[in-house]
């Protein structure tokens, strides 16, 4: 592989600095990739590809036509990140985790913060995923989030920059333990003295982050993975973290309410369960109180989650935590509840039930990031500088008639990391998407999901939307 | 020296309690010898936290727990980035008269008092006398005393109590840091040297070396004319150096108690403190 060649451009590129010079930290890595020939290279590209194929590392689109399942594409140049660096992210991200945690204990308890007139009522009772329901009931030791996913981004001066949290079901970090064992099994001499710190310890720390908030005092608690099915786009991620936690995977099917308390059906009778980690939206999780069509969940789950006798994680509700206006928030929220400064920055963000931030998205729709503040996934959203004008029309209807459901942000050109792309380098945007564990300690995973956006200028990473990944690598010192 | 400091407090209670009212003194001071970095307290259950700079400059935590529970835990984490102070910089050559100008009395009045739990006696004077006689600065005096109580006082922990003081201590020198911290001060205030307590973490690289390291430690600080406070560790027979981290201080344990607060409610209380301090 090439490295000579290889050049920054008009923003923060992870591999060399503003002069063409490579970062000290990528030394290492870079010097041992350059030495693989060509045909050695593209050897152990196919037999990643091979790999990833038979591992089943596959991801469902949803809105296409074919509805295939997709392997999940994988760039081999692993991304670094410095100690001192993943020291600041890891403060920042533990800070954020205790304050959102504490904001979702407060507005299902005695809304402190909006009597306080820290956030407007609106924005926490207008969020679609605030469950007035819930308001009153405990849940174990206080936690909400229990799995948090956070997407950062680099701006031009390699800022670190929270794009959003993911406090209901974040998904992605089968693909970091994956992506990380493919690496050693596929480029092993690349590891060698490099000091990666290990990320393999993640299911037995999410499993002690679950078996934490078992409500029974029991020593052996029943954790289960409540899955919608084989369809949803991350099944494999859910049969995946099942077996590396040694817990049975079950679907709504499986379970049963009787009397405030979750059984699982088993083939020796039932069987009781204390911990649920759900990888189903609030909306499914029960008919009874929810939606009515559904039938993935189980019912009388959450009268179960009521009376206390199992958790969830995450728990219902968190959805209003990580609402898009309500992130506009959460730097108040740290000063709040913490009284401290936010560690990490975030994207400024207009928020367009506010007249006078209406008035600026509306006049500036085609420099603006818009998104819908309840999707995810890349899903309802408009890219100003790159939509058409009739998108560009069909958001500024949509802004007015909902100002509650819209955000927008200023276009971030965030930092790119060079690529594999037809046997060159070329430098691709990179986004990143740590994992906090909120159990009996706060846990980071050291790394997280590096999300390259495939498309040359492209700026969207989801996978949903064409993006790939890459192993991230912090080093230990 | 980059440490990690994770200090966890946890209380359970046999019946419910409410209006459970907290102070905390658990943040790593700023100063030239060490420097915080991250630092983060988390409580259960939820609640929001406050915070102040209390007379000595400690950062105090406060928080109210209103509703009924029957458990709080405390988890601190800190990074303190602590500097080495080389001990060639510590002046050898102060005489002793330098605190005794109006001056230092005047500015140090509270670091001199015989009050609460420092409680001079003449027999506490008469060993620090004793020291004093044969020294000629101020540094070979506060390393006499220090000596002194190392060699004296025995570290047995429950031998004492809170709320021991330095007279009970003296005359059965058998206690924990807290207790050979207060006797130091007790000691140098008896002969006019302004001395104040020092409540903190102290890293242990070769575990089980250093006393203390398993839970808050306690120190004293005295004060050197033209240097500033030296940092003293008569538990461990040390002066301060970058293994150590103070998080607050004081005229005595009651200016610097790490957790401090009272709640309505009756029944047992149980309490277990732990500590873990490692090095980056």
């Amino acid at each position: 592989m090439i490295l000579t060649d290889y050049k920054g451009a008009n923003l923060f590129d992870e591999l060399v600095d503003a002069s063409g010079k490579i970062r000290p930290y990528y030394r290492n890595v870079a010097e041992k990739l350059s030495s693989l020939g060509n045909e050695e290279l593209s050897q152990k590209l196919r037999s990643l590809e091979l790999l990833f194929l038979k591992q089943g590392i596959t991801f469902t689109v949803y809105g296409d036509e074919k509805g295939t399942e997709r392997v999940f594409p994988f760039d081999p140049f692993p991304r670094v990140v410095p100690a001192n660096e993943w020291e600041h992210i890891e403060a920042g991200l533990v800070q954020r985790i205790t304050a959102l945690n504490l904001f979702l204990y407060d507005v299902y308890h005695e809304q402190r913060i909006i009597k306080d007139g820290i956030i407007p009522p609106e924005v926490v009772f207008g969020a679609s995923h605030y469950r007035p329901e819930f308001v009153g009931v405990s849940v174990p030791k206080d936690a909400y989030i229990h799995v948090c996913g956070t997407d950062l981004i680099r701006d031009r001066d390699g800022r670190y920059l929270v794009l959003e949290d993911n406090g209901r079901c974040p998904s992605g970090v089968s693909y970091v333990l994956e992506n990380r064992a493919a690496m050693k099994r596929v480029f092993p001499q690349l590891f060698g003295a490099s000091g990666v710190r290990p990320v393999d310890t993640y299911p037995a720390d999410l499993l002690a982050t679950l078996r934490h908030v078992a409500p029974r005092e029991n020593p052996n608690p029943n954790v289960v993975l409540l899955t919608p099915g084989v369809h949803n786009s991350a099944y494999f991620e859910h049969s995946f973290l099942a077996r590396q936690m040694s817990i049975e995977i079950v679907e709504g099917r499986d379970l049963i309410a009787l009397d405030g308390f979750v059984y699982m059906r088993t083939t020796r009778g039932l069987r009781q369960v204390d911990v649920i980690y759900r990888r189903i939206d609030d909306d499914f999780l029960d008919p009874q109180v929810f939606r009515k069509d559904s039938c993935l969940g189980v019912p009388g789950l959450v009268d179960a989650v009521r009376r206390g006798n199992v958790a969830l994680a995450n728990a219902i509700g968190t959805g209003v935590a990580d609402d898009k206006v309500t992130y506009a928030y959460v730097p108040e929220m740290i000063r709040y509840y913490l009284c401290q400064e936010p560690i990490l920055d975030q994207v400024p963000t207009y928020l367009a039930w506010r007249d006078s931030d209406k008035k600026y998205i509306l006049e500036n729709l085609p420099n603006l990031v818009v998104k819908a503040a309840n999707e995810s996934g890349g899903y309802g959203m408009l890219i100003g500088p790159t939509a058409t004008a009739a998108q560009i029309e069909e958001f500024r209807q949509k802004v007015t008639a909902h100002p509650r459901n819209y955000i927008a942000q200023p276009v971030v050109n965030f930092s790119q990391h060079p690529t594999l792309v037809d046997g060159g380098l070329e430098g691709r945007h990179v986004d990143l998407r740590p994992f906090v564990l909120w159990g009996d300690t706060v846990k980071v995973l050291p790394g997280g999901l590096t999300r390259v956006a495939l498309t040359r200028g492209s700026l969207v990473v989801n996978s949903s939307q064409g993006g790939g990944s890459k192993d991230t690598w912090v080093l230990a010192a | 020296m980059k440490l990690r400091i994770l200090h966890r407090t946890e209380y359970r209670y046999a019946l419910p309690v409410r209006n459970n009212t907290n102070e905390l003194r658990v943040t790593p001071l700023t100063n030239l010898r060490q420097k915080l970095g991250l630092h983060l307290v988390r409580v259960l259950p939820a609640v929001r936290m406050r915070r102040y700079p209390d007379l000595y400059r400690n950062s105090v935590h406060l928080f109210e727990i209103e509703e009924t529970h029957r458990e709080l835990v405390i988890d601190v984490s800190s990074i303190v980035e602590t500097i080495a102070t080389p001990v060639s910089a510590i002046p050898t050559d102060v005489p002793l008269s330098a605190v005794r100008s109006e001056e230092v009395i005047e500015s140090f009045q509270p670091y001199l008092l015989s009050d609460g739990p420092i409680r001079i006696t003449p027999e506490i004077w008469r060993a620090a006398v004793d020291v004093e006689q044969d020294r000629g600065d101020l540094f070979s005096v506060i390393i006499g005393l220090m000596d002194y109580i190392h060699r004296t006082c025995k570290y047995v922990p429950g031998a004492t109590h809170i709320g021991t003081h330095t007279e009970e201590f003296f005359a059965k020198p058998q206690g924990v840091c807290q207790d050979y911290a207060h006797l130091l001060l007790a000691l140098c205030r008896s002969i006019g040297i302004p001395a104040r307590y020092v409540c903190g973490y102290v890293y242990d690289a070769k575990r089980g070396d250093v006393i203390g390291s398993h839970a808050s430690h306690a120190w004293a600080e005295i004060w050197i004319p033209g240097y500033g406070w030296l940092g003293v560790d008569p538990t461990n027979k040390k002066v301060i150096h970058e293994a150590y981290v103070a998080s607050a201080v004081g005229r005595d344990y009651r200016d610097a108690t790490p957790v401090s607060g009272s709640y309505w409610g009756g029944g047992d209380r149980e309490m277990r403190v732990t500590v873990h301090v490692e090095a980056k």
